[in-house]
């Protein structure tokens, strides 16, 4: 149960990520490199999710997977502020 | 026209084509003048403003369609590619001759390009 | 050493979360595209998700909850996404 719902998750930021990086492969408009990556960094967070709970269960990984997703949520908030308009 | 609103043609023209009041200044100038060709100097003189943002206006009308280049370098005609849409553009001058403030409202109120973008990335299908 | 830091960047992504929502949100009064209607709807809830995470004492029915929340927040996307493809192309 609980992994379907962390995979769900991770589909769908994996959708985004891929979504924004094609727009921006074809407009070149840079907000959507940043929120790109931004879903990327969450889709990795996700990830590290499974694998701290259900692979690696002896160490707590809380600190390394939530990485990406700051690191993922600061890059968009650059593109949001600098490349929006 | 007469209720103060702005045709749909002319609504959908301004959201695809114009960026700016003075691209719109720009475009209406030479439409009003044709087939007169005009450089960046020239527009910026008429017009008040500087002649490098003039030449931006005229290229970047050039690549909309709307502008030809003309018998030298550097000089542009104005030549609608349809007569549905010069008839527009015509529209469009009378209404920012009578409906300034509505015309402006609606190059202002314009969605903004890059978001208009990223909202469309999320189109798996393209029509295009 | 660890939890605080721990602490530090849960408390750094509600804010992250939080402020990119509200920037979907002027998106949305901006373009009146619905998408980014969704997608602040999503970025809140993923911050109040972390929020809880943070206030609540973690029992793995608990969790599971939140991570229910969580996945509401993804699906939340999901149907933007789905909503733009159902949309009509702009003439």
């Amino acid at each position: 149960m609980a992994l379907g719902v962390y995979l769900l998750c991770c589909i769908t930021s994996l959708a985004c990520a891929v979504l924004l990086l094609r727009g921006y492969q074809q407009s070149g408009v840079r907000l959507l490199l940043w929120s790109g990556l931004c879903f990327v960094g969450l889709a990795l967070n996700n990830i590290l999710l499974v694998v701290d709970t259900h692979i690696i269960t002896s160490t707590d990984l809380s600190i390394v997977r939530s990485v990406p997703a700051l690191v993922g949520i600061s890059l968009l908030l650059y593109g949001l502020i600098w490349e929006a308009e | 026209m007469a209720d103060g609103e702005l045709s749909d043609a002319i609504r959908r023209f301004i959201r695809d084509r114009v960026h700016s009041v003075e691209q719109l200044e720009v475009l209406l100038l030479l439409a009003g003048s044709a087939p007169q060709e005009w450089d960046a100097a020239r527009v910026s003189q008429k017009l008040y403003t500087q002649p490098e943002s003039a030449a931006t206006r005229l290229a970047d009308l050039h690549t909309h369609g709307l502008l030809t280049t003309g018998s030298a370098p550097g000089l542009y005609r104005y030549a609608a590619p349809t007569p549905a849409m010069d008839e527009v553009v015509r529209g469009l001058g009378v209404a920012y001759k009578e409906r300034k403030d509505a015309v402006i409202r609606e190059i202002f109120s314009r969605p903004l390009d890059n978001l208009r973008t990223f909202a469309d990335a999320f189109r798996i299908r393209r029509e295009d | 050493m660890s939890g605080l830091l721990n602490e530090y960047v849960s408390g750094a992504l509600t804010m992250g979360y939080l402020v990119a929502g509200l920037f979907f949100l002027r998106f949305w009064k901006k373009t009146q595209d619905r998408l980014f209607a969704f997608f602040a709807l999503a970025f809140w809830m993923l911050a109040g998700q972390r929020l809880a995470l943070a206030v609540t004492t973690q029992t793995s029915e608990g969790n599971l909850f939140l991570y229910g929340v969580r996945l509401l927040a993804f699906i939340l996307i999901l149907v933007a996404i789905i909503d733009k493809n159902r949309q009509r192309p702009k003439p």
